[in-house]
């Protein structure tokens, strides 16, 4: 079975990118006969009696035309244990836009420059879109290296100038130059590629975070079914979320056997379309700081579409904007996918711009005071004598979080333990309440309680 | 381990909830053309709703033209799902009346479909892999009034933020199999147990030889009696079979492996002219 790996592969234009993924593509044995013989008859009607790799990728007539990529051709190819999913950018200024729409769905890319003619204000732009969207790993191709055989101080000054480029952000990245006419170095690039995908799974597997947006919840013979869109991980039976924006928490009942993104809970709560669960700090406002990549013309009446929230945008300035309504998110740096939205013109529907949020601080959440107390629930007597030890002591009802309900979780998952933390939080939070029981059956952490001073 | 089974899965799934979720079901349909990646997208429609019924009609453009052995399937899938069966009372011959076949009885017969039923969202199986020009399509694909894709003006799509508006003048296609491979599609139809048309699996079978070479499928007893399969499946006259001895699910997953082409070259609408596709999507074809 594969792991499938997402990369773009972007710079300026005519530094040869779509050459090099045709390169990438025949030399996994991923182009057909058919594909061939028709990229030869493009290749001829242009004027070369040999193949041009990149009519393996440009689809459209007008690029074929023009020689030209004008938009985001999606290629696969299966090389080791991993499907590789291209996204192949136009590298001219004008179709910029649909390379950041590449970048918002790869965590990793190349960027192409051509050895000859060096670093073009367009790979910079490109540059930054990639750190913008928080690309992690980037291979920097210099192209067409052959034609600076035997100049190689030239290539090590471009290499140095690259290198000084990228260390001004926070990429992982490596320097090779190839050419993708004699292969040289492609196989390089393949390397390269193979351990980004094996870097980009074990950083996905090292996530815990929980997010899902509501899509929908309905009755089917008595029970409810939810249904939601993944943002991060997919809750399992056990965990303990918190529901925005109505505050209150939820354990998940039921999850096996059931689609992806649809859950069943303990708790008769509604939690409509629209609403967000997470088991991680989100950030819930409507006045948001953003950088915004523009498609198409601003418009008076937009909507921003974030998770599964459409909501009108009130006033707009280039650092911040203002909702009619909450959105539930995290700043792109912390975690990408619940860090951007879309802007739709209300009037044509077209999708005018991406806007990323970035640098906002989570406001309702800050240093808090409360103390939670762990309580056996294994024994049903003692439990209640520890409860009304506690209510005489505080005179208040204290409010319980069963870690029962999740005991085989917790043990194999810290995560469910700093859920229940959180949503101890949350309460001591929103309720001024400031005495938090917990529940479990025999783990008991150290002490008797353990006083919570700031949130995570 | 999450597969890259599961990850197309779980997209498609999700683009499938999302577009249905925030839309009118009864301006939506799913264009089910009997074919394997039909298949898929049914058992995918399934999956997404569950418990629940699918909550959109499926619609079957009919040619008059396609293989007994669909018929009979597809009559199988209506007593499951609620199908809109059209076909264009043109009725034209695909041996007799050449490219226009296609035209009226395919394009012009999905434009008058989408207009007679008032649809404003359409799903299809199409994937990415199939063809050039559907390598540059969006997932959620816009149509302007008169049903024409304008490849140069897409909007721009940054999944999972899919934009699922239309307005009066403008319709949606949406391809939840997008991203997957023809590959993809068999291992998935082998996970998950899915039936398609036994037409798939290699059996003796009577074909002819065209012009160009192809082994079309004959009722005609002077026809060759050949061990053959269909890699795609349309209108009979339109659809080639390919020399095959993969009866088995697992033995189409070894032979894809190993093949020298694409499936395209097993279809005579794709492969006339180069970028072909491109024009017929372009007028208005799925």
């Amino acid at each position: 079975m594969k792991n499938l790996f997402r990369f773009i592969c972007c710079g300026n234009v005519d530094d040869g990118k779509s050459t090099l993924i045709g390169r990438l593509l025949l030399d996994t044995g991923n182009v057909k006969k058919d594909q061939l013989a028709d990229a030869l008859k493009a290749s001829k009607r242009n004027g070369s009696d040999k193949i041009e790799l990149a009519m393996l990728l440009d689809g459209l007539l007008a690029e074929r035309e023009q020689q030209i990529t004008i938009d985001v051709a999606h290629r696969y190819f299966d090389y080791s244990d991993i499907r590789f999913h291209i996204l192949d950018c136009p590298g001219h200024v004008q179709y910029t836009k649909n390379m950041a729409i590449a970048a918002a769905a790869a965590d990793s890319g190349i960027v192409v420059i051509d050895a000859v003619k060096g670093i073009h204000d367009q790979t910079r732009q490109h540059i930054n879109i990639c750190s913008l969207f928080q690309l992690k790993n980037i291979c920097v191709c210099l192209t067409k290296s052959d034609l600076l055989e035997g100049a190689q101080d030239k290539i090590a000054a471009l290499e140095k100038e690259v290198r000084v480029l990228l260390d001004t952000y926070h990429f992982n990245y490596k320097i090779i130059p190839v050419s993708a006419v004699t292969g040289y170095n492609v196989e390089k690039v393949l390397e390269t590629l193979v351990d980004f995908a094996h870097a980009s799974a074990e950083d996905r597997g090292a996530q815990t975070s929980v997010i899902m947006h509501m899509q929908s919840s309905k009755l089917y013979h008595g029970s409810r079914y939810y249904y939601g869109k993944v943002m991060a991980h997919e809750p399992i039976t056990g965990d303990h979320l918190a529901v925005y924006p109505s505050g209150c928490y939820v354990t998940i009942s039921n999850t096996e056997n059931l689609p992806y993104g649809c859950f069943q809970i303990h708790e008769n709560i509604d939690i409509s379309q629209g609403d967000c669960i997470a088991n991680c700090p989100i950030i819930v406002s409507n006045i948001i700081k953003h950088k915004t990549i523009w498609f198409d013309k601003i418009s008076d009446d937009m909507l921003l579409k974030h998770g599964t929230r459409v909501v009108r945008v009130k006033h707009f300035t280039d650092s911040v904007i203002e909702l009619d309504n909450d959105i539930f998110f995290n700043n792109i740096e912390d975690i990408k996918q619940n860090g951007f939205g879309i802007f739709i013109d209300n009037v044509t529907k077209k999708t005018i711009g991406c806007c990323v949020f970035t640098e906002n601080k989570n406001h309702q959440k800050t240093e808090v005071s409360g103390i939670t107390y762990w309580i056996n629930t294994s024994d049903k007597e003692k439990e209640n004598e520890q409860l009304n030890l506690l209510r005489g002591k505080f005179s208040i009802t204290p409010i319980i979080f069963d870690l029962s309900l999740m005991e085989k979780t917790v043990q194999k998952n810290t995560r469910d333990i700093l859920a229940v933390l959180l949503a101890a939080i949350e309460v001591i939070n929103s309720q001024g309440q400031n005495v938090i029981v917990i529940g479990t059956q025999g783990i008991i952490p150290q002490g008797n309680h353990i006083k919570v001073l700031t949130v995570l | 381990m999450t597969t890259h089974l599961d990850v197309l899965e779980n997209e498609s799934i999700e683009l499938i909830r999302d577009v249905c979720y925030t839309n009118d079901c009864s301006k939506i349909v799913i264009f089910y053309s009997i074919g394997k990646d039909s298949s898929v997208l049914l058992h995918l429609f399934k999956k997404a709703f569950y418990p629940f019924p699918i909550p959109v009609r499926f619609m079957h453009i009919d040619t008059g033209w396609k293989f007994r052995e669909m018929y009979e399937f597809r009559d199988r899938i209506a007593k499951e799902v609620d199908l809109i069966v059209y076909k264009n009372p043109a009725c034209l011959n695909p041996f007799t009346d050449g490219p226009r076949y296609t035209d009226v009885m395919k394009t012009e017969a999905l434009k008058q479909a989408v207009d007679l039923y008032d649809v404003k969202i359409a799903f299809g199986g199409s994937r990415r892999d199939e063809e050039k020009s559907r390598a540059k399509e969006r997932m959620v694909s816009v149509r302007n009034e008169y049903h024409k894709w304008d490849p140069r003006n897409q909007n721009p799509e940054i999944p999972p933020l899919y934009n699922t508006f239309y307005t009066d003048k403008t319709s949606l296609r949406v391809f939840p199999l997008s991203n997957w491979t023809e590959l993809d599609i068999w291992e998935y139809i082998k996970r998950e147990q899915i039936e398609v048309v036994p037409l798939y699996f290699a059996k003796e079978r009577r074909v002819q030889k065209t012009q160009t070479g192809m082994y079309i499928a004959t009722e005609n007893e002077t026809g060759e009696l050949l061990k053959v399969r269909f890699r795609t499946l349309g209108c009979y006259p339109l659809t080639g079979a390919i020399v095959s001895e993969a009866e088995t699910l697992d033995e189409i997953i070894a032979e894809l492996k190993k093949t020298e082409y694409t499936e395209r070259i097993t279809r005579v609408i794709d492969y006339d002219t180069e970028s072909s596709m491109e024009k017929k999507k372009t007028d208005g074809y799925f």
